[in-house]
C-alpha cells in the first residue's frame, strides 16, 4: 500500500512550533516581499474574508481586526524542518518519494501483528512527537488513491487525520465523497468538461468507459483512471525529472531606476540559476533576461522587454553567464522607469556529458574546477560568500522585503530559539 | 506489537588500510575514526533542536545565561530529567518532578553547553 503523508499548514506550522504563544491564534505567512498569503494555519482559515493568494494590502484591515500574527516566508527554516519529516518517513520505509516541500508518498509493506491504519497513526504521532508538525496520512493501494484518502483523512473529523482504503467499499464510499474538482490530476478545464456530462465525483469518474476517458481527457487521464480503480501507473520517483528551463525573478524590495543596482540583482540571479544548473550536473546555451516596471501601477509609465543570449558553447560558468546576462540587460534597459523586478532563465538545457566545444571557443577544463570550489566554499560558508564582483554589497537596497522573518532556528547557530 | 526504531550503527572501526609511505605501523588493524560530538550527543537528529538560554532564571539547576540547551523530543522523560516546557503560551525549564499542571511538554534536556572562556 502506499501511504501519502502531508503537512497541515506546512509553512504556518513551521513558525508555530518555535511560537507557543500563538498556539490557538490565526497566523499567516506571506510570500516574497510580504505581497500575499502563502499559508493560513486553521485559526486564520476559519476568519472569512483571508482566502489563500490574497494580496495583504487588501485585507490589512481584516487582519489587523482579528489580531492575525503574520510572518514573512522562512524558506531556510521550511526546507530544514522537511528534511526531518522525510528522515522519519525513512524509519517507516526505505521507499520514500519526497513530492513536494510538505508531501511525500511512502511505500508500506505488508503490516505483521498490527494494521495498516496503526502504522498511519504511529506515522502521524511519531512525526508531531520529533517535530511538533501536525500531519495527515491517506493510505491506498495507489498513488491517486493515497491522495484522495489524505484529503478525506483532513476532511473528516471521524478519521482523525489518518484515513486508510483498504477494501473495495472503503474505496467506493471515498471516491462517492469526493467532489471532481478536488481530484488531484483533474484540472478545471477538465473538471468542467466533466461536470458537463454529469460526472460530479470521483465515483461517477471511475463509471465512465476507459476508452472514452482516454479520447477526452489523454492518457493522462486514462493513467488516473486506472490508478482510482485501484491499478497502479504512477511509478515510484526518486529523482525528479531534469529541468528543462531554470529561472528566477525576484521582485525589488523597492522600485528601481539605477542600473548598477539592477546589474547587482540581475548578478545575484544567475549565481542562483546555475547553481541550480550544475546541482542537476547539465549546462546551458541560452540566457534569457527580462525587465519590467509594475503593472499594477496605474499611474507610473509602463515597460516590459527582454531579450535572449546564444553562449557560444553550453556552459554551467557562474562567471560566463554572469557577463552574458550584462550584456543582455544593457540591451533592454531604458533609464526613466521605475522597475520592479529583473528576471534571469537558462534554457538549452543538456547533461554536461553530451558538451562539445565548437570550432572558434571551447570550455577550459579549468572552468569546471573553478566552479566546483566556489560551490564547495558556498555550501561550507553560505549562500553567496564567493561571488562575481557584479553582485556588488549594495544587496539591501534591491533585496526583496521581509519584514517580519522568523530567525533561522535550525541552520543558524547565531539565531537560536531563546528561552528565559 | 511496537514499531521501533531501526538503531544506528556505531561506525567506529575503520577498514585497515597502511597509510605510511615507509614501515607499516602495528596501529593499522586498530584504527577508529575521530570522536564526533554529534554522534555522541545527538540520539535523534530529527527532534534534536538547539536552544539558547537567557537570563539567570535557571541557575538553581546549573543553566546559566547564554548557554545552549541540546533537547531532543523524541526522548521519554524520565524522574531525574530537565524538561523544555511550554505554560500559557511561554517556554520554561522544569524538572521533571517540579513540572506546573496544564503545561505541555516540549522537549527533554540531554545536554548544556556552557561556555567557560
Amino acid at each position: 500500500m502506499i501511504a501519502l503523508v502531508d503537512c497541515n499548514s506546512f509553512y504556518a506550522s513551521c513558525e508555530l512550533v518555535f511560537c507557543p504563544d500563538l498556539w490557538g491564534k490565526p497566523v499567516v505567512v506571506l510570500s516574497n516581499n510580504d505581497g500575499c498569503i502563502i499559508a493560513a494555519n486553521k485559526e486564520a482559515k476559519a476568519l472569512a474574508h483571508i482566502p489563500m493568494f490574497e494580496p495583504v494590502f487588501k485585507i490589512k484591515s481584516v487582519l489587523e481586526a482579528h489580531q492575525v500574527h503574520m510572518f514573512s516566508s522562512n524558506y531556510t527554516l521550511y526546507g530544514e524542518m522537511s528534511q526531518r519529516v522525510v528522515q522519519i518517513l525513512k524509519q517507516f520505509s526505505p521507499m520514500v518519494e519526497v513530492y513536494s516541500i510538505d508531501e511525500s508518498f511512502v511505500w508500506l509493506s505488508t503490516p505483521i501483528g498490527t494494521s495498516y491504519l496503526e502504522i498511519g497513526h504511529a506515522i502521524k504521532n511519531r512525526i508531531f512527537k520529533y517535530t511538533g508538525l501536525p500531519v495527515g496520512v491517506g493510505i491506498a493501494p495507489t498513488k491517486a488513491l493515497a491522495k484522495l484518502a489524505n484529503k478525506l483523512a483532513k476532511k473528516d473529523p471521524a478519521h482523525a487525520h489518518v484515513c486508510v482504503l483498504n477494501t473495495q467499499h472503503d474505496r467506493k464510499k471515498a471516491l462517492q465523497k469526493t467532489p471532481i474538482q478536488t481530484v488531484w490530476g483533474i484540472g478545471a478545464r477538465q473538471a468542467k468538461k466533466l461536470k458537463h456530462i454529469g460526472v460530479d465525483t470521483a465515483y461517477a469518474f471511475t463509471q465512465l468507459p476507459r476508452a472514452w476517458v482516454r479520447r477526452e481527457l489523454t492518457v493522462t487521464g486514462e493513467r488516473l483512471w486506472k490508478e482510482l480503480h485501484g491499478a497502479r501507473c504512477l511509478k515510484f520517483q526518486t529523482q525528479p525529472p531534469c529541468k528543462k528551463a531554470i529561472g528566477t525573478a525576484k521582485s525589488f524590495g523597492k522600485k528601481l531606476d539605477d542600473l548598477s543596482l539592477i546589474e547587482e540583482a540581475c548578478a545575484s540571479y544567475v549565481a542562483e540559476v546555475s547553481e541550480a544548473l550544475r546541482s542537476q550536473h547539465a549546462c546551458a546555451r541560452y540566457l534569457s533576461v527580462f525587465l519590467q516596471t509594475n503593472f499594477h501601477s496605474k499611474t507610473a509609465e509602463q515597460y516590459y522587454n527582454s531579450t535572449t543570449y546564444t553562449l557560444p558553447y553550453h556552459t554551467q560558468n557562474t562567471l560566463l553567464l554572469t557577463q552574458a546576462a550584462r550584456y543582455a540587460l544593457h540591451k533592454i534597459y531604458k533609464p526613466g522607469y521605475l522597475y520592479k523586478k529583473v528576471g534571469v532563465t537558462l534554457s538549452g538545457i543538456v547533461p554536461k556529458s553530451n558538451v562539445q566545444g565548437n570550432l572558434f571557443a571551447a570550455p577550459k577544463h579549468t572552468d569546471t574546477r573553478l566552479m566546483h570550489i566556489i560551490d564547495t566554499l558556498n555550501i561550507k560558508y553560505g549562500k553567496g560568500q564567493i561571488a562575481s564582483a557584479l553582485t556588488g554589497w549594495r544587496k539591501k537596497e534591491w533585496e526583496l522585503i521581509k519584514e517580519q522573518r522568523s530567525s533561522r532556528y535550525t541552520t543558524q547557530w547565531n539565531e537560536l530559539l531563546k528561552i528565559r | 506489537m511496537r514499531i521501533q526504531k531501526i538503531t544506528q550503527n556505531n561506525k567506529r572501526h575503520e577498514l585497515p588500510r597502511a597509510l605510511q609511505t615507509g614501515f607499516p605501523s602495528a596501529a593499522t588493524h586498530y584504527t577508529e575514526t575521530p570522536i564526533d560530538i554529534n554522534q555522541e550527543l545527538v540520539y535523534n537528529p530529527e527532534a534534536t533542536f538547539y536552544l539558547r538560554v537567557e537570563g539567570n532564571a535557571y541557575t538553581h539547576l546549573h543553566i546559566f545565561d547564554n548557554d545552549v540547551l541540546i533537547v531532543d523530543r523524541a526522548l521519554k522523560p524520565q524522574s531525574k530529567s530537565l524538561l523544555v516546557i511550554t505554560h500559557q503560551g511561554n517556554f520554561g525549564i522544569q524538572a521533571y518532578t517540579q513540572v506546573p499542571p496544564e503545561s505541555i511538554l516540549w522537549g527533554v534536556i540531554t545536554y548544556v553547553i556552557h561556555d567557560v572562556r
